[in-house]
């Protein structure tokens, strides 16, 4: 009998469910890492396409929103560390994206231009912990920090933003 | 702070979203439908225009600047339109910055050539309005300044650029005004506070009043080439120099600064070149990973 490859219906249906679940909120972060929308569709679509490479190795990890974000935050890096290459002009084209809903608070992009603007390791923290609602513990497995680090760039990334939304800003 | 910061990155980013049609490309993809599709972001259709420009032309650079840096391209350019200063004769002065909210304030303070003389410029970038430019000696006659007399005792751009290409002229006319008012005397010291008594060890110095520890790029960072031909491509945009130029310019010092707990790893460069007979330092800083820009300098008349 000839092997014919079957596309497994399971692992499918698991990716799916993934996209469905976390597909805007993957979307949204990437874009704050890499400030430009075409390049945010491409990587959460690569780490998608990833997840479903490696799906096997969900099934080990303690939380799948932690396991699918390291990879999310993993593939905007390696874009990242690319864009200069692809001679990519990465300034901030939120100005450039469809009208969004206008918050009476906060009617321009200073909070995203905030978080935005953090050094790398306090933007981590920052997404997962407040963007997607993590647990510190969570972060910490995502970042393959210890807590304490995890509290500590938190902290530090609070002091940052405190700085620089005076206006808005409330602690937890 | 959780839902706060949730709800407003949810509400501005609402355009971009994940929808069934995304699922299903990804999903044809596993299936091996289809290739893998990459969007053509506008930074990518820019990329590849340049690309196919670098096969018959000479290679471009898209510069990426950080917010600071894209604020004090607009400053500059405030003061070249009110007061036709030019990127040489901006040399002279001594750039400091300070942002509130969304408000950028920079002021260029005479440093290279007497400040009693240059006098100081101030430029306050708003979000959504207009610069608003200003100088010391916005008082001063207009007919005098425009004459470029080194007599005149407020040196606009006209004067300022005489005396950066004749010296002799220079030194016998700052004598002659500081004879005639020496009261008016002032030495600028920059605002930051000195390095310790100890000094600096190897590998440190200070910058704006902080302490740069020298390091090793990583595997994932930048080499020293890379990021230095984006400085110099950042550089020739930024103060209108040539191709020539940069191909003459020196190179007087490469440092790298390893990542710190507030700011990332970053490449700064200082080049040396005499254009049209003027002596030009320049200094370039960028993210060492991604390249943007994040500070550009350019110091003319014994200024840096």
């Amino acid at each position: 009998m000839d092997f014919v490859a079957v596309p497994d219906r399971v692992q499918e249906m698991e990716l799916e469910r993934l996209m469905t679940q976390y597909g805007s909120s993957l979307l949204r972060m990437c874009y704050v890492y890499l400030k430009d929308t075409g390049l945010a569709e491409d990587a959460a679509q690569e780490t998608f396409l990833k997840a479903y490479k490696h799906l096997h190795t969900l099934k080990d990890a303690q939380s799948e929103q932690a396991w699918l974000m390291r990879i999310a935050i993993n593939t905007c890096k390696d874009f990242l560390r690319t864009s200069w290459l692809r001679r990519v002009d990465r300034r901030v084209d939120i100005d450039t994206l469809p009208e969004a809903a206008q918050d009476p608070e906060m009617p321009d992009a200073t909070v995203i231009n905030a978080v935005m603007g953090l050094p790398a390791k306090y933007k981590d923290a920052v997404m997962l912990r407040y963007y997607q609602g993590m647990k510190i513990a969570e972060v910490a497995q995502t970042l393959n920090i210890s807590l304490d680090t995890a509290k500590a760039r938190l902290r530090r990334a609070n002091e940052k933003l405190r700085q620089q939304l005076e206006r808005w800003y409330y602690d937890e | 702070m959780n839902d706060a910061l949730k709800q407003v990155l949810d509400r501005q980013l609402s355009s971009l979203a994940w929808d069934n049609a995304r699922s299903q490309d990804v999903l044809r993809q596993v299936r091996g439908e289809t290739k893998v599709k990459k969007k053509l972001s506008v930074g990518l259709v820019m990329a590849l225009t340049l690309m196919l420009v670098a096969i018959v032309a000479v290679a471009a650079i898209t510069i990426s600047r950080s917010s600071e840096a894209q604020a004090a391209t607009q400053a500059r350019q405030a003061l070249a339109d009110r007061y036709g200063l030019t990127p040489d004769t901006l040399g002279v002065f001594y750039m400091d910055k300070a942002q509130e909210g969304d408000t950028w304030t920079f002021t260029f303070s005479g440093e290279g050539l007497p400040g009693f003389l240059v006098g100081d410029y101030k430029v306050v970038l708003k979000k959504g309005e207009a610069p608003i430019a200003s100088w010391t000696h916005d008082e001063a006659d207009q007919a005098l300044l425009d004459s470029g007399s080194l007599d005149s005792p407020a040196w606009g751009a006209k004067q300022i650029k005489t005396a950066l290409m004749d010296t002799e002229a220079r030194y016998t006319a700052i004598q002659e005004h500081i004879k005639a008012s020496p009261e008016k005397v002032t030495h600028f010291e920059r605002p930051y506070p000195s390095p310790p008594a100890d000094g600096t060890q190897e590998g440190e110095y200070y910058w704006y009043g902080e302490l740069w520890k020298e390091g090793v790029p990583g595997p994932d960072m930048l080499t020293e080439a890379q990021a230095l031909e984006i400085a110099k491509a950042a550089l020739m945009d930024e103060f209108s120099l040539s191709q020539e130029d940069m191909d003459r310019a020196e190179r007087t010092d490469s440092f790298f600064r390893e990542e710190t707990n507030s700011k990332g790893a970053v490449w700064s460069f200082h080049l040396y070149v005499v254009v049209d007979g003027v002596e030009l330092g320049l200094n370039a800083v960028l993210d060492a990973i991604t390249g943007e820009v994040q500070h550009l300098n350019i110091t003319t008349g014994g200024n840096g």
